[in-house]
C-alpha cells in the first residue's frame, strides 16, 4: 500500500504538469480555432446547425442542389434558355446524381406537353397522379401552383414558393434567389417532382455524386466534431486535474526547473535565438498568405511550442534565478578544473595552473589575431567572434590574478593562524573558502590545533583535580595535627611530669612542627608544579631582593660559621616578576647552603647579567660526598643526606625549581665535584632612566 | 583579670578535640568558653547567651563558617576569627571580607592562638577609648599605636621595647601606611646619611622589629617586605 502511494506520488507531479500544458494548449487551440472560424460561422449558422444534427436535409449546399436541379428541369423544358454553360454543368450535376440512382427526377409542361425525364420514367405525374413519396427520403412535387416538400414521407411544407420552403427564416435570401433563377415565373403550368433516394451511393465508374460526397461530409463532420467534442471534455477534465492538483503541479515544475537548470546557459540562448527567429517567421507566413488548414494548423502550433517554450524559460528564471547565469559553459569548465586541481599537491597546482594559464592565453591571442586579419580582410560577419575572443584574454587574465590572490590571501591566513596558535587561546578556525586549494591543509591544522587544545584542556583539568585532591588531602590532614600539636603543647605545660616523659614530649612537639612544614610545602610544591598558582608580577630589583634575603636570614648566616661572600653589581637589575615567591625561591637556596654546607667553607653569591638575561650563581662546598644527579636532587623528597637526619622536608629545591619556573626564569644545578652551584636565570627588564628614578 | 571572667568565647568546630585543646587553653587565661559543633548550633546560642568572641571553624556540617559569618555580622558586631585548614591567600582574603576579623590557619600555634584572641578582644572592648586621645599625637594602624611624643609604641595592646632607630623606622613607616619605602630612603631619613650598600642593615632592623611587634613574625600582619622592592606597614 505504501509502496504504491509513493509511485502514485512519485507519477502525480509529471502527470499533473503535463495534463496543465496540454490542456491549456488544446483550450487554446480551441479558441484560436473558434477565433478564425467566427465570420465563417456567423453566416452559416443554419449549416452549422444541420450539420450537428447530421440532417443532410438542412444542409443550405443540399438544398441549393435541389433549387438547381429544379432550375435544370425547368430550364431544359423551356427551349432556347438551356444553353447556357452554367445550366449544362447543373444539368451534369442532376444527370449524375440519376446515374447514381440517387435522384429520381421528372418535368412536364402542361401546355406544351414537353418533358424532362432523365429516369425516363413519369412517376405517374403526366397523368396528373400525386407521386408516390413514400420511397424517398426527400422530395419536393410542384403540382403547377404548390410546391410540396416531404421529408421520409410527411408533408414539410406546403407553400407556392420554392425559396420559401426551403428558406422559411431569410425572406431576404428568398427573394434573391428567386430573382436570380425566376423560377416563379417558368413553373407556372408545369408540374416537377424531385425525389432523392435513401441511401445514397457512389458507383464505381459512374461520375462523381454531390449528394453523396455531401453525406460523406457530414458523417466525417461528424466524427470530427465528436472527437472534438469528447477532446474538449477530457481536456476540461485534465484542467479541473491540474488545478486539483497544483501541489503536484508545483513539485513538478520544481522537477522540472531542477532538469532545465542543468542545461548550459549557452544552449538556452541558443535556442531563445532560434524560437524567436522561428516565432517571427511563423507570424509573418501567416500574417501573408495561408492555403490550408493544415499551413494554419503548423502555423498554430509553432506558436503554441514556442509560447511554451518561453513559459519553460520563465519558470526556469524564477525558480533557479541566478543560478540560471551561473550555470554556463564557462563557469563550469572552470569548476571542472578546479576540482581537478583539489587533487593535486598545492603547489603543482598552482604550476600547473600556470601553465595552463598561459597556453589558454597564447591560444585566445592566436585565435584574435586570426581573426583580426580575417577582419581586415573584409568579413565583418567575424568581428562579434573578435570582441569576444579579446575580451577573454582579458576576463582570463583578470581571473587568473583574483585567484592568484585570493591563494596567496588564504596562505597568508594560515601562517597567521600558525603563528597565533599558541598565544590565542579563542582561535580554532581558519576561514578559507570551501574551494580553496588550502582547504585540506587548514582543516587538518585546525584539526591538529584543537587537538593539542582539548588535550591542554584536559591536562589542565587533570592538574586542578590533582591539586583539589592534594588541598582536601592536606586539608584533612591538618585538622588532625592541630589536635596533636595543641595538645602536645598542653602536655609540654605539665609540671608534674618525670624528665623522661619531657623529653619524649619534645621530640613529639618537634616532629609535629616538622609533619606541619611538610604538609605545607607539599601543597605549595603541588600547586607550584601543576600551574595553578596564581602570580603577581611586578618590576622588581633582583640585588635588593637578594640584599633583603641576606638581611632576614643575617641572624642564622652569623650563627653558622659559614662565610657568605656577595658578588653584586652596584646598580639595580630588575626583573618582571614575583617578589614574594622570589624570595621564598632565594630563602630555600640560602637555606640549603646554610644546612649543607661544609663547616668552616664560604658560600659565594653572584648576580651577573648581560644584555637580556640575569644570573644568579649560588655556589656553596658540600659536607657530604655529592653521590646524586641534578635531576635527582630537584625531584621531591630528595635530601642531600641519604639518612635523613637533619631538619627539613626534602622539598626546599624542588619547590625553588617549581616557583623558579612560574616566576618565568630557569633553575639548574650543577655539581662539579664538592661543589654544588646552582643558577637561577631570568630575563632582564631594560628599565630607562626615569623609571629607575622612580623606583 | 576581672574583666576576663565575664568574657564568654564561643568556640565552634566541628573536630571536638580541637575545641576541647581550645578551652583548655582559653581558660587557663580566664575566659568563659562555650562549645559549639556546628554552625546552626553556634547560631542558637548566639540567640540565647551573651557572647563577646567566637572562633569559627570554616568547613562544618550543616552550616559552614563562612555564611555563619555573613549571618552573624548581620545583627552582631563581636570579633569573629575564623579557623581554618585553608591556607591559601585567596580563602583568607574570602574570610575576611565576608566580615571576619582575622584568620588562623590551622595548625595553629597555641600561644598565636590566645595573643589573638586577646588582642581582638581588646579592640572590641576598648573601643570607645581611643576618641578622646590627641589623634595628632598618635599614629595608629590595627592594633599598632605610636605615641610621637613620647615615643611609645603599643601592639595588641601591649607596650613594645623599641630602640631608637627602630622607633624612627617605624615612625615613618605608620606615618605612610601603604606606601613602599626602598631601603635607600629609610636609611637616608632614620639614619641621617646618605645611603651606601645600606639594604642589609635595614633589613635586619625590619626583621627585628617584626619579631617585636608582629604575632607571628613569619607571617607578618603589619610590617612587610615588599620583595625586590622596598618595606611598608599595611595599610588598615
Amino acid at each position: 500500500m505504501d509502496i504504491k502511494l509513493k509511485k502514485d506520488k512519485k507519477r502525480h507531479p509529471v502527470l499533473s504538469w503535463l495534463s496543465f500544458i496540454l490542456s491549456i494548449s488544446i483550450l487554446a487551440t480551441y479558441a484560436g480555432i473558434g477565433l478564425m472560424s467566427l465570420p465563417d460561422m456567423y453566416g452559416n449558422r443554419d449549416s452549422l446547425k444541420a450539420l450537428l444534427s447530421g440532417d443532410i436535409h438542412n444542409i443550405p449546399d443540399f438544398k441549393y442542389n435541389m433549387l438547381y436541379s429544379m432550375d435544370v428541369g425547368v430550364k431544359s423544358i423551356n427551349d432556347g434558355k438551356i444553353t447556357n454553360e452554367e445550366i449544362e454543368r447543373k444539368k451534369d450535376l442532376v444527370e449524375n446524381e440519376v446515374q447514381n440512382r440517387n435522384l429520381n427526377f421528372y418535368a412536364i409542361d402542361t401546355n406544351s406537353q414537353k418533358e424532362y425525364k432523365p429516369n425516363g420514367k413519369d412517376f405517374g405525374i403526366k397523368a396528373g397522379q400525386k407521386p408516390n413519396v413514400t420511397a424517398y427520403s426527400y422530395s419536393i412535387y410542384f403540382n403547377g401552383k404548390m410546391y410540396t416538400v416531404t421529408k421520409n414521407g410527411k408533408t414539410f411544407y406546403h407553400v407556392s414558393s420554392l425559396a420559401r420552403a426551403y428558406f422559411p427564416n431569410m425572406v431576404s435570401l428568398e427573394k434573391s434567389l428567386e430573382k436570380q433563377l425566376g423560377l416563379s415565373e417558368m413553373t407556372k403550368g408545369m408540374r416537377v417532382f424531385i425525389g432523392i433516394k435513401q441511401p445514397l451511393h457512389q458507383y464505381e465508374n459512374a461520375p462523381p455524386s454531390n449528394l453523396y460526397e455531401m453525406t460523406k461530409e457530414i458523417k466525417i463532420f461528424r466524427i470530427i466534431g465528436s472527437i472534438a467534442i469528447g477532446l474538449f471534455v477530457f481536456t476540461a477534465f485534465m484542467l479541473v486535474y491540474a488545478i486539483i492538483k497544483r501541489e503536484d503541479r508545483k513539485r513538478g515544475k520544481e522537477k522540472l526547473t531542477h532538469i532545465t537548470g542543468k542545461i548550459f546557459l549557452e544552449f538556452k540562448a541558443a535556442a531563445a535565438i532560434f524560437v524567436s527567429i522561428l516565432l517571427s517567421f511563423c507570424i509573418s507566413v501567416g500574417f501573408n498568405h495561408v492555403d490550408s488548414v493544415t499551413d494554419i494548423l503548423i502555423i498554430w502550433f509553432g506558436i503554441l511550442l514556442v509560447s511554451w517554450f518561453y513559459y519553460l524559460i520563465i519558470l526556469d528564471l524564477f525558480y533557479n534565478r541566478v543560478e540560471v547565469f551561473k550555470h554556463n559553459i564557462i563557469n563550469c569548465s572552470l569548476k571542472k578544473y578546479r576540482d581537478f586541481e583539489a587533487k593535486l599537491p598545492f603547489e603543482k597546482a598552482l604550476l600547473k595552473r600556470l601553465t595552463y594559464y598561459r597556453l589558454t592565453q597564447v591560444g585566445l591571442i592566436l585565435i584574435s589575431l586570426c581573426l583580426f586579419v580575417i577582419c581586415l580582410k573584409g568579413a565583418i560577419f567575424f568581428s562579434p567572434f573578435l570582441l569576444a575572443s579579446v575580451i577573454g584574454v582579458f576576463y582570463l587574465a583578470y581571473r587568473y590574478k583574483k585567484k592568484y590572490s585570493e591563494d596567496l590571501a588564504d596562505f597568508a591566513k594560515l601562517c597567521a593562524f600558525i603563528e597565533n596558535a599558541s598565544d590565542e587561546k579563542s582561535q580554532t578556525a581558519i576561514s578559507l573558502s570551501p574551494q580553496s586549494l588550502l582547504r585540506p591543509t587548514a582543516d587538518s591544522l585546525v584539526s591538529i590545533y584543537e587537538d593539542a587544545h582539548r588535550a591542554a584542556e584536559e591536562s589542565l583539568k587533570n592538574e586542578r583535580m590533582k591539586i583539589e585532591l592534594i588541598t582536601n588531602v592536606s586539608h584533612d590532614l591538618k585538622t588532625p595535627l592541630t589536635s596533636i600539636v595543641s595538645f602536645v603543647d598542653l602536655l609540654s605545660k605539665e609540671e608534674s611530669l618525670p624528665e623522661h616523659v619531657k623529653d619524649y614530649i619534645k621530640v613529639l612537639a618537634s616532629k609535629s612542627e616538622r609533619l606541619k612544614q611538610l604538609i605545607q610545602d607539599l601543597f605549595d610544591l603541588s600547586k607550584a608544579s601543576s600551574q595553578t598558582i596564581e602570580i603577581q608580577k611586578e618590576t622588581l630589583d633582583l640585588v635588593k631582593l637578594i640584599k633583603q634575603v641576606q638581611g632576614d636570614l643575617q641572624d642564622r648566616i652569623d650563627a653558622s660559621d659559614l662565610e657568605f661572600v656577595y658578588t653584586l653589581p652596584s646598580r639595580a637589575v630588575y626583573t618582571q616578576s614575583d617578589g614574594n615567591k622570589l624570595h621564598r625561591v632565594l630563602q630555600n637556596l640560602v637555606v640549603n647552603a646554610l644546612k649543607y654546607s661544609l663547616k668552616g667553607s664560604r658560600v659565594y653569591v653572584s648576580l651577573e647579567e648581560d644584555d637580556v638575561m640575569v644570573e644568579i650563581i649560588i655556589k656553596n662546598t658540600s659536607a657530604e660526598r655529592i653521590d646524586f644527579t641534578e635531576e635527582e636532587i630537584c625531584g621531591r623528597f630528595v635530601r642531600g643526606d641519604k639518612n635523613r637526619s637533619t631538619e627539613g622536608t626534602g622539598l626546599g629545591l624542588a619547590i625553588a625549581k617549581s616557583y623558579t619556573q612560574v616566576c618565568g626564569g630557569f633553575m639548574h644545578i650543577e655539581l662539579d665535584g664538592d661543589l654544588f652551584k646552582v643558577i637561577l636565570r631570568f630575563p632582564q627588564l631594560a628599565l630607562s632612566e626615569d623609571a629607575e628614578v622612580k623606583e | 583579670m576581672s574583666d576576663s571572667e565575664q568574657t564568654t568565647i564561643l568556640v565552634v568546630d566541628d573536630d571536638r578535640d580541637i575545641v576541647r585543646a581550645i578551652s583548655i587553653y582559653l581558660k587557663k587565661e580566664g575566659f568563659c568558653v562555650i562549645h559549639a559543633y556546628d554552625g546552626l548550633e553556634a547560631m542558637d546560642i548566639l540567640h540565647t547567651t551573651p557572647v563577646h568572641l567566637i572562633l569559627l571553624d570554616v568547613m562544618m556540617p550543616k552550616l559552614d563558617g563562612l555564611s555563619a559569618t555573613m549571618r552573624i555580622r548581620e545583627k552582631k558586631n563581636i570579633p569573629i576569627i575564623i579557623l581554618s585548614a585553608k591556607s591559601e591567600d585567596t580563602d583568607k582574603v574570602l574570610g575576611l571580607s565576608m566580615g571576619a576579623d582575622d584568620y588562623i590557619t590551622k595548625p595553629f600555634n597555641p600561644i598565636e592562638l590566645v595573643a589573638r584572641v586577646k588582642s581582638q578582644l581588646r579592640r572590641y572592648m576598648n573601643l570607645g577609648g581611643v576618641s578622646y586621645e590627641n589623634t595628632e599625637k598618635i599614629l595608629t594602624c590595627g592594633a599598632l599605636r605610636l605615641n610621637k611624643e613620647c615615643h611609645e609604641l603599643t601592639a595588641h595592646g601591649e607596650p613594645v621595647h623599641l630602640t631608637a632607630t627602630e622607633t624612627k623606622i617605624i615612625e615613618l613607616l605608620l606615618s605612610h601606611p601603604g606606601r613602599v619605602f626602598p631601603a635607600e630612603e629609610i636609611y637616608e631619613r632614620v639614619w641621617n646619611e646618605p645611603s651606601y650598600s645600606c639594604e642589609n642593615t635595614v633589613m635586619v632592623h625590619i626583621r627585628r622589629i617584626r619579631e617585636k611587634i608582629e604575632i607571628n613574625p613569619r607571617e607578618p600582619e603589619y610590617l612587610k617586605v615588599v620583595w625586590g622592592i622596598g618595606y611598608k606597614i599595611e595599610k588598615r
